[in-house]
């Protein structure tokens, strides 16, 4: 391609990386998850198929979540909310599967869960850490997750309590952040579809 | 040929029924000085990614797909990849058509192309894509890729449908974590591929046949990749042997180590190996090394980069 062509080129990626509103952020937490359907199928062995939903938050919504989280979302987590819908072999909704990312002590945690169709819990992996403690990582703190509930998400607080950590306030977060804005942007809205 | 696929996906794409876009935009600068060459500072590259997935009423079904970068000072737009992607049920197969990624050791899930030490396969003649079909897919902890591409990798197309090249790699993940995946890849027909990469320097058609073992270790606060392999060309067997090492020493300071190792087809060896680090800052990182190379001669070269990434999702 031409000399002329790779300068227009090159101007339209500069505007995406510094004039976006995004590129404003500090650091961007976006999980970028590896090998998705090997944890999708571990969560949910019956699904026949999974569908990407994204869906805009607004600077109302985010007051919001943010509020009932007690925490704010991190860069790159305010502007959109992503999951995953869990599909049976009609088409019909069997679960959810989230993906998050949550400052841990020495850098990003990356964590997966699964969530039932009643909106319960239903299996929590790490996906990517460099956690010196590994407390968070084990299989008797991740299944205190199981069962929880999106009404039980604004008060559900480190299962370690005092004796928690970075890496477990970091999960504990994530998964309470994740609950709730899928309360705030995806049931609510359901519940209450706006006035025509 | 794959123009015709790209069309025929855009019309399938305006049947279904939602989307989710994704975003990516990059800039690699860089400035160095190496013995020889003396210094210089450039834009390295300047990238944009997209990746558009279209959903039926049963799932993520196509995904179209495109990434292309601007080098060394706009010099020139390289076009890395543009596909059509029908995607299986749970992903367990897919099959894509277009200029599609190689299924070849750990570029499957890995690019060299940031780091600020020379690509491994750079000099062993390893194209990163072709155009032609790609199928692939994950079965519980096994993946799989196998490519029907023309041979011509990311050069120009002489003709069609082209000397032909086979490509394919199964790979296995460990652990609840996959923290540990292996993967076995060949290759036969030909590569065409330029001696310092996609479409720089001087560029050669290369039949040949390749295996490759490759490691990617997630351990702790280190990750560690290991890739070894033989390939048939000119007669010879040529054999490669590569390893990185990243290790976030402090919570904003990483540590980067690369090994390279391999028999040249113009005969004799080269030997790089490569020390540096990588420091987060805001929305970049900052990183500097310093990389020798033992060829005929020895070349020593000193590198800093500041290296910006956005992604945004619609």
């Amino acid at each position: 391609m031409s000399g002329a062509t790779a300068w227009w080129f090159s101007c339209m990626v500069c505007c995406l990386l510094f004039g976006s509103v995004a590129a404003r952020a500090q650091e961007v937490y976006i999980c970028v998850w590896r090998n998705p359907e090997r944890t999708m199928t571990r969560l949910f062995p019956d699904a026949r198929d999974y569908r990407t939903v994204t869906v805009p938050i607004s600077p109302e919504a985010l007051r919001r979540i943010e509020k009932r989280a007690g925490a704010a979302m991190l860069p790159g987590q305010r502007e959109q909310f992503q999951y995953f819908e869990m599909l049976d072999r009609e088409g019909a909704v069997i679960g959810y599967t989230h993906a998050m990312t949550q400052k841990g002590a020495f850098g990003a945690i990356e964590m997966v869960f699964g969530k039932s169709r009643e909106h319960r819990v239903s299996g929590l992996y790490i996906q990517r850490q460099r956690e010196r403690d590994k407390r968070f990582r084990e299989p008797d703190f991740l299944a205190r997750f199981d069962g929880l509930t999106i009404g039980g998400a604004d008060a559900f607080a480190d299962p370690l309590g005092e004796k928690g950590d970075a890496g477990t306030r970091a999960v504990t977060l994530g998964v309470r952040k994740a609950l709730i804005a899928f309360d705030e942007l995806v049931l609510k809205p359901v519940a209450q579809p706006p006035r025509e | 040929m794959w123009w015709r696929s790209a069309a025929a996906a855009g019309a399938l794409a305006a049947r279904t029924a939602s989307a989710t876009l994704f975003l990516n935009a990059e800039a690699d600068l860089r400035a160095g000085y190496g013995s020889g060459a003396g210094g210089d500072a450039e834009f390295h590259a300047l990238g944009v990614s997209a990746r558009k997935v279209f959903a039926d009423g049963r799932g993520d079904r196509l995904i179209l797909f495109a990434q292309a970068e601007a080098v060394h000072t706009f010099e020139k737009i390289l076009l890395h990849q543009a596909y059509a992607e029908y995607k299986g049920p749970m992903g367990r197969w897919n099959l894509a058509a277009g200029r599609v990624p190689l299924p070849w050791g750990l570029q499957t899930s890995w690019s060299p192309d940031r780091m600020l030490f020379t690509s491994p396969y750079t000099g062993i003649r390893a194209p990163f894509s072709d155009n032609g079909i790609l199928w692939r897919g994950v079965v519980g902890d096994w993946d799989y890729g196998l490519s029907l591409t023309q041979g011509y990798g990311m050069e120009r197309i002489e003709a069609f449908p082209g000397p032909g090249n086979l490509t394919g790699r199964v790979g296995h993940t460990f652990g609840l974590e996959g923290n540990l995946v292996a993967g076995l890849s060949f290759a036969t027909g030909t590569a065409t591929v330029g001696e310092e990469g996609h479409g720089m320097g001087d560029v050669a058609a290369e039949r040949r046949e390749a295996f490759a073992l490759d490691l990617t270790w997630y351990e702790g606060r280190g990750v560690y990749r290991i890739e070894g392999g033989v390939r048939q060309a000119h007669e010879h067997w040529l054999a490669t042997l590569f390893g990185t090492a990243d290790y976030a020493l402090l919570p904003r300071l990483t540590l980067q180590g690369a090994a390279h190792g391999y028999e040249s087809h113009h005969g004799g060896s080269v030997l790089r190996v490569y020390g540096g680090v990588a420091i987060p800052w805001k929305r970049f990182t900052l990183r500097g090394g310093y990389e020798y190379e033992k060829a005929d001669v020895g070349s020593h070269r000193v590198v800093v980069q500041l290296h910006g990434l956005l992604s945004v999702v619609r």
